[in-house]
């Protein structure tokens, strides 16, 4: 039985059966030498100074301006191909992938959750700027100052389009993934986002072997598939396609100018460029209809139904937990149920912590565990259900747009464009109108 | 691509089945990969083998058997001595306590300072290290002397008194001082003398023990040289024995023995830290037998400290646990 | 047509409702970002909490570690039989190299005056094994203990040691304060 009461752990605080035992103990001073020896100092270099976080925010501030001028004024695509070569090399190689925006959506979760966390203010901002940027210039970010976008942009050499319900189905995991991270950084366990970030090996030119493997498959897939990262795993990747999605500039498709070729959705490895519902497809009204209706019931259940589950697994994902395991493990040996220690418990044990006090830790813990995956099955309920109902919605395009939440502004569509007149993409003033796909309102 | 031209979103029931199977399949694997991961790898206890050999003792090396474990209900024991009806004192916790001869526990004294130490005079008076001083108390817990520190960076690890002076061990200083029952130093043992060869007492952490042998010279620990020597009281060093090493015979470490106690007939018992182990020597040194091996103590064991009974039993303070261990020898009869 | 048009704009004045409560709220957190102005946070080992089973060495994104071995001087013994140094002397007291613990052979070892001896790191040896800090932590004053070298730390958001020890003993501290001194010995 790996099962214990809150009770009985309030009994055992009251008669702490282990003594506690101090291990300091007043040094012994070093020897009176009489050669007129003296003690070498400690050598103990100081941190990166502070000053270049700000290097860092600025660098970051910069390449998200000139991204968006590039794509908006410039028109330019190499443009943005050096920046996101830039970025690869600085924020990648340079500074070795961390600190990343994508990251320190983990701090804010922990920050948000945990009162003895504070955020550094440098963390927060990586996180605020690019969403910011997004709310007006769409995605930016993904297009050039993220190292992990700009590695699987460059190796990109002929996109192949996924199956429609590959697609379909691949691009949820990054909301379940965003759903687990949050929980695992807010209950203090680890940064999942961080564990298993596939290319920041590469920065680093090492790291740990399951995770360089996913990383060189993954970067093999990108070759021919558009940034699978990016589409199908970026937590931060949702939070950007929300805050795209409302941008002010962005990619739109001129319907005057369109003449619906459809080379700009072909040139597109994102499959952002959603092109004209062909008729032939459409299902009889009613069919649709009774259909919608029955996801939109099913919703509420599904969240339901996925929270119970998430309450029921929240036990088993709390055992991931450092302080939690231990905490299992102590109890078991403090009842005699298990007789040898492991490394931690042998730790615990000689740290002389009461375990009332390891139990009192835990249980907060378990209790944060059992909001946040109830939380976290009611968001996966939510996040497939929600995916339903929008597949089941029908909705007629007569024109070709470009979807601004799934757009990662890469200007590959510009030159695709045959309605360019005689103006040509790389002058960098603003054109509006003779090309089909504009930035611009 | 005509497979994207004819899109995606709209397509026919049985695909949108798939994906709707799809994405509950991708979930449930994204959500079995969260919460099976292992977040840690498989134990490595390469470092620990290095003494496994040493922390088991061969059977006919073991010449005592443990037939007492009286716990102390004492956080952090310092220093333990037998009292004259054959109970037991013990300090720590800026507490005085009182075992009787059954182990159970009799008294407790509060006290004003942290204990380090604690003897019982032949005349019943109980000399504790307070730290940096020495306070002398009645058996019923009255202090009745408090002697001044004589240094700046004293602590004292051990008190011995005989029937005119008392020695005690200050291993923050690196000397033993002798001083009489007025707490007045007569003279100090320890220091360095280049003239006879002697380099002083090396206590690289802080233990040192002392006793008075029954001719009445003085027995001092010198951990740094891994052996007990012995010296005049007037503080000329005499002899030594005791040589470093790992094996049962030696002293294992940089530095031990940390305490050590004469049995009644004159052998020697010494307890040693890093592999905790309390063995008997000879009263010319020899290696006879081992009290208590290492896999008596728990791991990371600190802080052990010895008494010599007059019936020839051996009082082991183990710290870790809290706990004074009587052992007799193995033919001897229960105390 | 004028349907479609009421229905752009619409949708146009959501977003535009949507980016400027987005703007606010991004400044609210900026605004309260700057003025508590939190310090950044690096890794760091609890040397009380260490239990030196070598995962330091290994863990460590970078190759080498980032953990090395530090040595305090001022709590040292200056042993002659260093045990951070020596292995287990069977028999007696032998200091020669093939008894050496460290398997990099990064302790140098230097004759002060009789019978002192001083070690010092080389931390370009280095790995952060604990060998050193196992034998010196055991035997004698815990003078030797691991910490992350801070100019040497990627500052990785997760530290991947933190995730493989056993005991929870690199943690974070602040930046200003980045090392965590052993200023109490073990017995």
């Amino acid at each position: 039985m790996r099962r214990y009461s809150e009770a009985i752990w309030i009994l055992v605080g009251m008669f702490p059966v282990v003594p506690a035992w101090a291990q300091e103990q007043q040094r012994q001073p070093p020897p009176e030498f009489r050669s007129g020896y003296a003690l070498p100092p400690l050598n103990a270099p100081m941190p990166r100074a502070e000053v270049f976080t700000v290097v860092d925010l600025l660098v970051l501030l910069a390449v998200l301006s000139l991204t968006a001028w590039f794509l908006l004024g410039a028109r330019s695509r190499a443009g943005v191909r050096v920046l996101a070569v830039f970025s690869l090399l600085y924020f990648g190689f340079y500074r070795l992938g961390c600190v990343c925006s994508i990251g320190a959506v983990q701090n804010v979760a922990l920050a948000l959750v945990e009162p003895g966390y504070v955020l550094p203010w440098s963390v927060g901002l990586f996180f605020l700027l690019p969403l910011v940027f997004a709310l007006f210039f769409g995605r930016v970010f993904c297009a050039a100052a993220c190292p992990l976008g700009a590695l699987q942009d460059l190796v990109l050499i002929r996109s192949r389009r996924l199956p429609a319900f590959l697609e379909q189905g691949l691009s949820l995991i990054p909301y379940l993934y965003l759903g687990a991270g949050l929980l695992m950084a807010a209950t203090g366990t680890s940064f999942l986002f961080c564990q298993y970030d596939p290319f920041v090996g590469f920065f680093r030119f090492g790291g740990p072997a399951t995770v360089m493997a996913f990383g060189a498959a993954l970067l093999l897939l990108s070759t021919v598939v558009g940034r699978p990262f990016c589409r199908f795993l970026c937590p931060y990747g949702v939070l950007l396609r929300a805050c795209s999605g409302v941008a002010r500039w962005r990619v739109r498709i001129a319907p005057s100018a369109c003449v619906q070729c459809h080379l700009c959705a072909d040139a597109c490895p994102f499959g952002a460029i959603r092109p004209v519902t062909p008729n032939a497809d459409l299902e009889p009204r009613p069919v649709g209809r009774r259909r919608l209706a029955v996801l939109i019931l099913l919703l509420p259940l599904l969240v339901i139904g996925f929270s119970a589950l998430g309450h029921l697994a929240s036990p088993a994902l709390a055992r991931q937990n450092r302080v939690i395991a231990l905490a299992e493990r102590v109890w078991l040996e403090e009842q005699g149920q298990l007789w040898q220690t492991t490394e931690a418990s042998e730790g615990f044990w000689n740290s002389g912590r009461p375990p009332a006090e390891l139990y009192r830790e835990a249980l907060a813990v378990r209790r944060r565990f059992g909001i946040g995956a109830t939380l976290l099955g009611g968001w996966f309920g939510l996040v497939v259900g929600g995916r339903l109902i929008l597949l089941a919605m029908r909705r007629r395009r007569t024109e070709y747009e470009a979807d601004p939440g799934a757009c990662l502004s890469c200007a590959r569509c510009y030159a695709a464009c045959p309605v360019r007149g005689e103006v040509s993409i790389s002058l960098p003033h603003r054109v509006t109108g003779e090309t089909g796909v504009t930035w611009s309102r | 691509m005509s497979e994207g031209k004819n899109a995606v979103i709209h397509g026919e029931p049985r695909r949108r089945f798939l994906s709707s199977a799809f994405l509950s399949l991708s979930s449930v694997v994204t959500g079995a990969l969260a919460g099976c991961t292992p977040n840690r790898p498989a134990p490595n206890a390469a470092l620990d083998t290095e003494y496994e050999s040493l922390r088991r003792v061969p059977p006919e090396r073991i010449g005592y058997r443990q037939v007492a474990q009286w716990f102390l209900r004492l956080q952090e024991p310092r220093g333990i001595a037998l009292a004259p009806d054959g109970g037991l004192y013990a300090v720590g916790d800026r507490l005085l306590v009182r075992l009787a001869p059954d182990g159970s526990l009799r008294e407790s004294y509060s006290l004003d300072a942290e204990p380090t130490c604690v003897t019982c005079a032949p005349d019943g008076l109980l000399y504790l290290g307070l730290t940096d001083r020495v306070g002398v108390y009645t058996p019923q817990g009255h202090r009745v002397a408090l002697w001044d520190p004589h240094a700046e960076r004293s602590l004292l690890t051990a008190i011995a008194v005989g029937d005119r002076e008392v020695y005690v061990a200050d291993a923050g200083s690196r000397v033993v001082l002798r001083c009489d029952l007025e707490g007045r130093v007569r003279s100090r043992i320890g220091a360095r003398d280049d003239t006879r060869g002697y380099s002083g007492l090396i206590l690289p952490s802080p233990h040192l023990d002392v006793v008075i042998a029954p001719d009445g010279q003085v027995l001092v620990s010198n951990p740094g040289q891994h052996r007990i020597e012995t010296h005049t009281p007037e503080g000329r060093f005499v002899s030594a024995w005791g040589r470093p090493g790992s094996s049962l015979d030696a002293f294992c470490g940089c530095c031990n023995p940390t305490d050590f106690a004469l049995l009644p007939d004159g052998r020697f018992v010494t307890c040693e830290k890093g592999i905790p182990r309390v063995k008997v020597y000879s009263a010319q040194g020899v290696f006879e037998s081992v009290v208590a091996p290492p896999e008596v103590f728990p791991s990371h064991t600190l802080g052990l400290d010895l008494a010599a009974g007059r019936d020839g039993s051996i009082s082991v303070l183990d710290a870790k646990s809290a706990c004074v261990r009587v052992f007799i020898p193995a033919g001897g009869r229960a105390a | 047509m004028a349907d479609k048009g009421g229905l752009k704009s619409r949708r146009e004045f959501l977003a535009e409702g949507a980016r400027t409560a987005g703007l606010i709220a991004a400044s609210m957190a900026a605004g309260s970002l700057v003025t508590r102005r939190a310090e950044a946070t690096v890794w760091q080992i609890d040397p009380l909490k260490c239990i030196q089973c070598g995962r330091c060495a290994t863990a460590c994104v970078l190759t080498p570690s980032a953990v090395k071995c530090l040595h305090a001087h001022v709590s040292c013994g200056y042993c002659r039989l260093c045990f951070g140094l020596f292995r287990d002397q069977r028999s007696g007291n032998e200091t020669t190299a093939e008894n050496n613990r460290c398997p990099t052979d990064a302790i140098r070892r230097a004759f002060v005056e009789d019978p002192y001896f001083e070690m010092t790191i080389d931390e370009d040896l280095c790995i952060g094994c604990a060998r050193c800090v196992k034998g010196c932590n055991a035997f004698g004053n815990g003078s030797l203990f691991l910490q992350i070298r801070q100019d040497l730390c990627a500052r990785c958001n997760q530290c991947a040691i933190a995730l493989a020890c056993p005991v929870g003993a690199v943690e974070r501290v602040p930046v200003s304060q980045p090392y965590r001194m052993k200023t109490e010995v073990r017995r």
